[in-house]
């Protein structure tokens, strides 16, 4: 709606000293026609006084009717004595149900300011605008049915990009779902129980499971060597023969394979620490070293 | 690789672990809860090491010291470090005899010449550098220089106690010479309470003399142990395996980091200013062997080092300043760390 500006700068015959007091008054008024029963107006009004003059807050105008045709709704007031700018909001409502086109004016406004004693006033004048009437058409029609009229057609709504939104958030979604899942070790990312006797044994496997006399010193020391790493991976440190005990109270499942431990610790020093293939051989044999590999994975798999 | 042969000892060691075993029964049976303690301290003797001990007062080091003297037999001496102590004061007494003469008398040092076996200094870290330099020299050479003339103590073997409750007035040992010690054991009083009791009530504890003598003298010949000390360096064997392992724990203690070792609350690139030495790590398969010995094995295995590793090694790792407060724990916490990462065989 085209909102006319009307700018009025009004010095108020009110006396020499008053004139000086209120600066300039300054209305924002709406259209001056185009009105019809129950419409609002909205007035601004900026007044600009001397710094120090206060508003007479009784000089306001109340709201309520104003006039038997012109409701003032609501009136509010910012400003302050130090500013000198005061604005006016006015709301009224114009209820004149009026026959023909005609102009009706709302009365204008006499405000009054102060400092200390001395006052000034500022006046607003009045403002004219057309109200026309409102006039009921006689539709024609014979079926009360035509009184209905058709819906309106839905609007398209090209549905392409939010369609595209929908996949481009929905495979980020799945993505941050499946990081999240790595980094918390859900489902399908979380690890089964780590088996390193089981994985000794096929190592074991693959290093003496071949042939079963006269295995060279290197292999079998690779096989001891697969047990010894799986040793420590179950016991979570590196386990001495000192320490098959203390190994053996911590996972009680292993416990009846305690010489078994005892044996491979014996020949694994043999090899590894006396430099002696054949004593370590002989104390266990490669396929005892292959069954105590397979004994152990078997425990491990029944005690989970 | 060939198969080494362990037939033929030049010495005969399986009488002298019985000899020792029956030294460790011997000492435990008076000095009690004490048994790493008396471990070490056999280890030490049996491979002819200098003992730095550490403890709280009143926890029977020297009740332990004099009684593995008298259990070794030679003399025994003990002198109290103090921030007055001067060198000259170890070596000779002078006086004014009863005839108003002038005179000068061997010092405890020198008092009982050769035969001196055990020379406990209590709260070494109270005495001046001055001092501390002097007991250096007599523990790498076993020799003193006094009256215009070499002394050698052939079989001395130095015990020194740090007091570490105080800090005021003490000088603290420099890493040389800490690094010198063969071993730094550490003594507490004992935790079980059957035990403790015992030693509140029993008033065999109470007097010293009374106890050491109630137990048998000279029960191994402090004069043959060099000679034992050898031949069990010598015939313990070490295997390539072994000798590795002992090089990469060397590793992993100057260069945690770079073996994946972690500490909580330690920045473990900064923490090792220096780790260990060479003498230390030599010191360290030293004891492992004479440990090995006990055991009544003739192969030295990765538990022999395991055993011997922070009383060995501990005290010889030096941390960067902001760490160096905690060094105990630290030490400690670093040696597990090590012994739990790096793998045998």
């Amino acid at each position: 709606m085209p909102v006319l500006r009307l700018l009025l700068v009004a010095f108020i015959l009110c006396g020499a000293t008053a004139k000086a007091q209120i600066l300039s008054i300054e209305r924002q008024a709406p259209r001056p026609f185009g009105y019809f029963l129950g419409d609002l107006l909205n007035f601004d009004i900026t007044i600009t006084a001397e710094k120090g003059w206060d508003l007479q807050r009784a000089s306001l105008p109340r709201p309520g009717p104003i006039t038997y045709w012109l409701d003032l709704r609501r009136l509010s007031v910012e400003g302050s004595p130090a500013s000198g700018k005061w604005r006016l909001h006015l709301t009224y409502q114009n209820f004149y149900d009026t026959l023909d086109t005609r102009q009706l004016t709302v009365p204008g406004l006499t405000l009054t300011f102060h400092s200390g004693a001395a006052l000034a006033q500022a006046q607003v004048p009045p403002w004219g605008f057309n109200v026309s009437p409102l006039r009921e058409v006689q539709p024609a029609f014979n079926d009360p049915q035509d009184l209905l009229r058709p819906d309106t057609p839905p609007p398209h709504i090209d549905q392409r990009n939010d369609r595209l939104g929908v996949i481009i958030s929905g495979v980020l979604a799945l993505l941050s779902l499946t990081g999240l899942a790595f980094e918390r070790g859900w489902w399908p990312f979380h690890h089964r129980p780590s088996r390193p006797f089981s994985q000794a044994a096929r190592l074991v496997h693959r290093h003496i499971g071949h042939d079963d006399n006269s295995i060279p010193g290197d292999r079998f020391r690779n096989a001891l060597l697969a047990m010894h790493r799986a040793i420590d991976m179950k016991a979570g440190r590196r386990l001495f023969s000192e320490d098959i005990a203390s190994f053996l109270v911590q996972h009680p499942a292993y416990k009846k394979e305690a010489e078994s431990f005892a044996r491979f610790f014996a020949s694994s020093h043999r090899a590894f620490f006396a430099s002696d293939e054949r004593g370590a051989q002989t104390i266990l044999p490669p396929d005892s070293l292959l069954a105590f590999s397979r004994q152990l994975a078997t425990i491990e798999r029944a005690a989970e | 690789m060939s198969a080494v042969s362990f037939n033929t000892p030049s010495f005969d060691l399986s009488s002298w672990r019985d000899a020792a075993k029956a030294l460790q029964h011997q000492i435990g049976s008076i000095i009690l809860g004490q048994e790493r303690a008396i471990e070490f301290i056999t280890i030490a003797i049996f491979a002819r090491g200098h003992v730095l001990l550490e403890g709280d007062v009143g926890t029977g080091k020297t009740t332990l010291l004099r009684a593995f003297s008298h259990a070794i037999g030679g003399a025994f001496e003990r002198i109290e470090g103090t921030s007055d102590l001067m060198p000259s004061d170890l070596i000779y007494n002078s006086y004014l005899n009863a005839q108003g003469q002038p005179r000068v008398d061997p010092g405890p040092l020198l008092r009982h010449g050769e035969t001196l076996s055990i020379f406990f200094f209590n709260e070494i870290n109270r005495a001046r550098p001055q001092v501390h330099a002097m007991l250096l020299r007599l523990m790498a050479e076993r020799s003193l220089f006094a009256f215009d003339r070499d002394y050698s103590f052939p079989f001395v073997q130095v015990f020194a106690d740090r007091n570490r409750v105080e800090r005021e007035e003490t000088f603290e040992l420099p890493a040389a010479a800490r690094d010198r010690f063969f071993m730094e054991v550490h003594i507490e009083a004992p935790e079980d309470p059957e035990i403790r009791r015992q030693l509140i009530f029993d008033t065999r504890f109470h007097d010293t003399d009374r106890l050491i003598e109630s137990t048998r003298a000279a029960t191994v010949d402090y004069r043959l142990l060099d000679d034992v000390a050898r031949a069990i360096q010598d015939q313990v064997y070490t295997s390539p395996t072994l000798q590795h392992y002992v090089v990469t724990l060397w590793d992993a203690l100057t260069r945690p980091a770079d073996h994946g070792i972690e500490i909580e609350n330690v920045d473990m690139e900064r923490l090792v200013q220096g780790g260990g030495s060479p003498r230390g790590l030599a010191f360290l398969v030293k004891a492992a062997r004479v440990r090995a010995f006990l055991q009544g094995r003739d192969i030295l295995l990765p538990e022999d080092i395991r055993e011997v590793f922070f009383e060995t090694v501990g005290h010889r790792v030096f941390f960067d300043p902001i760490y160096e407060m905690r060094q105990e724990n630290l030490s400690r916490a670093l040696c597990r760390a090590v012994l739990a990462t790096v793998p045998a065989p």
